[in-house]
């Protein structure tokens, strides 16, 4: 190797040290450290949290516009199925060993979840004002970073019980349409940083009459803790040859209305799992169901303190000729 | 001799440079999953707008003060004047204001009866 070749390898040399220098310097002892983030850029955990505070808020102000703008924030792929989700989660999570607002989280999420999947597609949220700017850097020389990309992809778990899945919006003939939203002008930018709108509460807004099925109690706030559900009524039904066994649920009120929200507690030997009425509000608000596994006894209640029902199993059912074909048990209860 | 340290050194300078631009703007260390503390200014307000419209109608004072405490070691006091303070200069309704300051009062409360003399 003569000289001129060893002359340009130490040129190399030194420029491949930097790079390493600056990239240890920029990546470990001095990395980026973002501020002014948005909702969308949170933990799966802190999502969680805020989610559960959305619908803890909707109980409070009873403003599904509002609620349902501040979901918009996480930027959820499905925002009903996350609500859904995370409220049987956290049902399931209820006990001595959980949180202490666990329980009220839980019904709240199922509230809300309930109440955005029976209503109507609500006017565009005027959520106007999202930042266009990235969230600012607190380097010593901030670079200017976009958000765009690196947000993490979610991947809602998966749901194992029928009565989990969440429909589009698909109004009934009694839903209420939500009055429009007034929009308002964006506020000014707060002092201080650089044209980027301030994210505006959405405004409150006036909901329209109550659903006609539900004359004397709100869908959310008026429950009657404490009083045991009993089954009031077993049947069989064998009309329709169904794909798989189902077991439904409806769950009643003393005035023979039905209940959304009310939580499932569906137990097999080595396994629970927990739902609530009201997630399929096309058949009925106080509606559930469930597809048990053939050969498996269930025993099922409502509410912790609901009488349970035990050795639920697949119906068959049998035609003339003796055929089987799958059926579906369906269980009224009643709060007394 | 000297010249080839210097040239030596200069391309050194120039890799960190190249280093620096790449680790801080080309493929930045990706904070993502971001903390409720990192929040701007005006999601944390609405963050305690939401806990006082919770509190509103649940009446637990714990409950609001360990949702406030997600939004960083200010005490929660401090953190409600703060969103009380954006919410005025943002025109907020005045309904959510009022939540906010009905919270404020409470909060001020539990740090009066905290501090209170045995």
């Amino acid at each position: 190797m003569n000289e001129d070749e060893r002359g340009h390898l130490y040129l190399l040399t030194g420029l491949i040290i930097g790079v390493v220098l600056g990239l240890a310097y920029a990546w470990w002892y001095q990395p980026v450290k973002y501020t002014d983030t948005a909702p969308a850029s949170l933990q799966s955990e802190f999502k969680d949290k805020y989610r559960a505070l959305i619908a803890v808020a909707y109980l409070g102000n009873n403003d599904l516009v509002r609620a349902r703008g501040r979901l918009e924030l996480l930027k959820d792929d499905d925002v009903l199925r996350a609500l859904s989700e995370q409220a049987q989660r956290t049902l399931a999570e209820t006990g001595a060993d959980s949180s202490p607002d666990a329980a009220v989280e839980a019904r709240a999420l199922g509230l809300l979840a309930i109440a955005l999947g029976q209503a109507q597609p609500g006017p565009a949220i005027a959520v106007t004002g999202l930042p266009v700017t990235p969230p600012a850097a607190s380097t010593p020389e901030p670079p200017t970073v976009t958000a765009e990309g690196l947000l993490p992809s979610e991947t809602p778990a998966e749901a194992t019980i029928i009565a989990t899945q969440i429909l589009d919006d698909t109004a009934s003939s009694a839903t209420p349409e939500p009055a429009t939203s007034e929009s308002t002008s964006l506020p000014a930018a707060p002092s201080g940083e650089v044209t980027t709108p301030a994210f505006q509460v959405p405004p409150s807004a006036t909901l329209g009459p109550r659903p006609t099925q539900t004359p004397t109690r709100t869908l959310a706030f008026t429950a009657t803790p404490g009083a045991p559900f009993l089954l009031l009524s077993q049947d069989k039904l064998c009309d329709n040859e169904l794909p798989a066994p189902l077991i439904q649920i409806v769950a009643l009120d003393r005035y023979n209305q039905p209940m959304p929200g009310v939580a499932v507690i569906v137990a097999w030997p080595g396994g629970e799992e927990r739902f609530f009425t009201g997630l399929k509000p096309e058949k009925g608000s106080g509606y559930a169901d469930f597809s048990p596994a053939p050969g498996v006894l269930y025993s099922l209640r409502l509410g912790e303190n609901g009488q349970p029902e035990d050795n639920l199993a697949a119906l068959v059912c049998v035609r003339a000729g003796g055929e089987r074909y799958w059926g579906a048990w369906l269980l009224k209860f009643v709060q007394p | 001799m000297i010249g080839r340290w210097i040239r030596f050194l200069l391309a050194i300078s120039v890799g960190i440079g190249l280093g620096l631009v790449y680790g801080w703007i080309i493929s930045p260390v990706t904070y993502v999953e971001t903390t409720p503390d990192t929040l701007r200014v005006d999601y944390r307000a609405d963050y305690v707008l939401m806990v006082s419209e919770a509190f509103a109608n649940e009446q637990d004072l714990p409950a609001a003060v360990r949702r406030l405490a997600l939004l960083g070691a200010d005490a929660p006091g401090d953190t409600v004047a703060q969103a009380i303070q954006f919410a005025r200069q943002q025109g907020y309704n005045a309904s959510d204001v009022e939540r906010m300051q009905a919270l404020d009062t409470a909060l001020q409360t539990l740090d009066l009866s905290q501090g209170a003399a045995p």
